[in-house]
């Protein structure tokens, strides 16, 4: 798989791409919770952390003027329950493409995975690069895969129009309608999700892979606003056999507008309690210097490497699962 | 009765879903990023076996209720249900066949296991870790080009077949993994 994947960069001249695992100033994404650890100096110590996502170096990469680039490692994740599509220490592939946008992106997601089939077929590990079996599922491979909007999934599986989906207000009572328990704390994010992850995402990629796109703005992380649509970001995942592979964003370029949305998550990570750490200057800076106009996507391995090769949870591919690492008896 | 969190559901719980119980099956912890945390759960109606998905935000009140155990032993078990007797005061008690399929196979009519009561109603049996059979048939050995753990298959006194070593024989009582089913020892 990873001889595949680093063979299809080489064809397609994107350098690979080291970054640290252990640094200072993660990601503040909210609701991950990092490992933490320290840096022991003679004359200092320092709080250092597991990488969430190699996200932060690979752009102050693409602004030092490294040009298409991927990563592929390990990323760590605390306190999400190991489950059978969690691993706290879990393989990533993130790369980024210049000039391209995120329907470029989805192009060239698509051509990754049919790279990677068309080599595990050579080998005889799947016996067709047309189509490959998940569980009683048969997805199919050819042509260009489905792309589902956000909006148009929400009419289709959960009969919630545009002017409900994008209202904070309408959605909150649509979702309470349906019998989800909405109180004064609900937010607009946790009824969208439970509603997307109820209703539609068991439906997606049940035939052919899909990827669904433009997430509403609040979701939009580091994703660029669409500029023809301010309602929805430029974002899309990838969703096969119901399960989610990757996440991509034509991506955000401006400093003052990145700098504001780490502001907004470091204040919810205080708000919510959660551990939390000054945001990461040289990458503010890096921006500062212009990031150059581009599309980043990662990609996660084990469950890719789960859905080829048919199993029902990312412990059957991984060798080492961290519930046996860390078993009791 | 006791309301807990969503993200605290374990596999294993009984949770009152739609004011009917339901076993938890299955987990998923799910966080789609941006602030929210979802809790994917299997549930198994405990009062028709359906099975279905619910996704709960992981801050959202569960009630998880209290289920009794009575120690019962096994009578028989036909297509509808499977029926227990109190050995304390001979009351017989039937469980659906759909809540306790897990169990078909393992049980003789000397297995106790403890049947779980809810509003008076039974929803499920809990067994044994650990179980004994007997085997009622088990090939001779073929001793020969195999190497290291070569395994036969027996047919136990319930119609359970399972992978068993060479030597076990028929006749023989084995002990045998309730929850996957599997050969443990010789008894």
């Amino acid at each position: 798989m990873m001889k595949a994947i680093r063979e299809y960069f080489v064809e397609q001249q994107v350098l690979e791409a080291d970054v640290p695992q252990l640094v200072a100033r993660p990601d503040l994404e909210p609701t991950i919770e990092l490992f933490a650890t320290e840096l022991i100096q003679p004359d200092k110590t320092y709080q250092g952390f597991l990488i969430p996502s190699p996200e932060f170096h690979l752009k102050q990469l693409l602004v030092a003027g490294s040009g298409d680039i991927y990563w592929l490692g390990h990323c760590f994740r605390n306190q999400e329950p190991t489950s059978s599509r969690h691993n706290p220490e879990f393989s990533m592939l993130e790369w980024y493409r210049l000039e391209m946008d995120y329907f470029d992106l989805m192009k060239d997601c698509q051509n990754l995975i049919k790279f990677v089939v068309e080599k595990f077929s050579q080998q005889k590990l799947l016996g067709s690069t047309d189509f490959f079996e998940y569980g009683s599922l048969k997805i199919d491979l050819k042509g260009d895969w489905e792309r589902l909007s956000v909006a148009e999934a929400f009419i289709k599986f959960a009969d919630i129009e545009s002017e409900v989906l994008f209202d904070e207000q309408k959605l909150l009572n649509a979702a309470e309608n349906k019998g989800y328990t909405i109180n004064q704390t609900t937010t607009y994010d946790e009824a969208f999700y439970q509603i997307l992850l109820q209703e539609i995402e068991p439906h997606l990629g049940k035939n052919q892979p899909t990827f669904l796109f433009d997430y509403p703005v609040s979701q939009a992380a580091l994703a660029k606003i669409k500029t023809s649509d301010k309602r929805v970001a430029e974002r899309f995942e990838l969703y096969i056999g119901g399960i989610e592979l990757a996440n991509a964003f034509s991506e955000l370029t401006n400093w003052q507008e990145q700098q504001s949305r780490l502001d907004a998550q470091q204040q919810y990570r205080c708000d919510h309690h959660q551990s939390s750490w000054p945001i990461d200057d040289q990458f503010i800076a890096a921006l500062k210097q212009g990031l150059p106009a581009c599309a980043g996507i990662s990609l996660g391995i084990d469950r890719l490497l789960m859905l080829l090769s048919n199993r029902e949870s990312i412990t059957e591919v991984l060798q080492f699962p961290a519930n046996r690492l860390f078993s009791t008896s | 009765m006791a309301t807990i969190k969503a993200g605290n559901i374990r596999k294993g719980m009984y949770i009152l879903f739609k004011n009917v119980p339901h076993q938890v099956t299955k987990t998923d912890f799910v966080s789609p990023g941006k602030g929210s945390a979802f809790m994917r759960c299997k549930l198994k109606n405990a009062e028709t076996g359906y099975t279905q998905e619910f996704t709960y935000k992981s801050t959202e009140q569960v009630e998880e209720i209290e289920v009794n155990s009575i120690e019962m032993q096994f009578l028989y078990a036909d297509d509808s249900e499977a029926v227990f007797m109190n050995q304390r005061d001979f009351e017989q008690i039937s469980v659906p066949i759909g809540l306790v399929e897990e169990a078909v196979g393992l049980l003789t009519s000397e297995t106790t296991a403890y049947v779980l009561i809810y509003d008076e109603k039974a929803i499920g049996v809990s067994l044994p870790q650990k179980i004994k059979l007997k085997v009622t048939h088990a090939e001779d050995a073929v001793a020969g080009n195999t190497v290291g753990q070569a395994r036969k298959e027996a047919e136990l006194e319930t119609g359970l077949k399972i992978q068993v070593p060479l030597f076990v024989k028929t006749g023989d009582t084995v002990i045998v993994d309730t929850a996957t089913k599997q050969y443990i020892s010789r008894a």
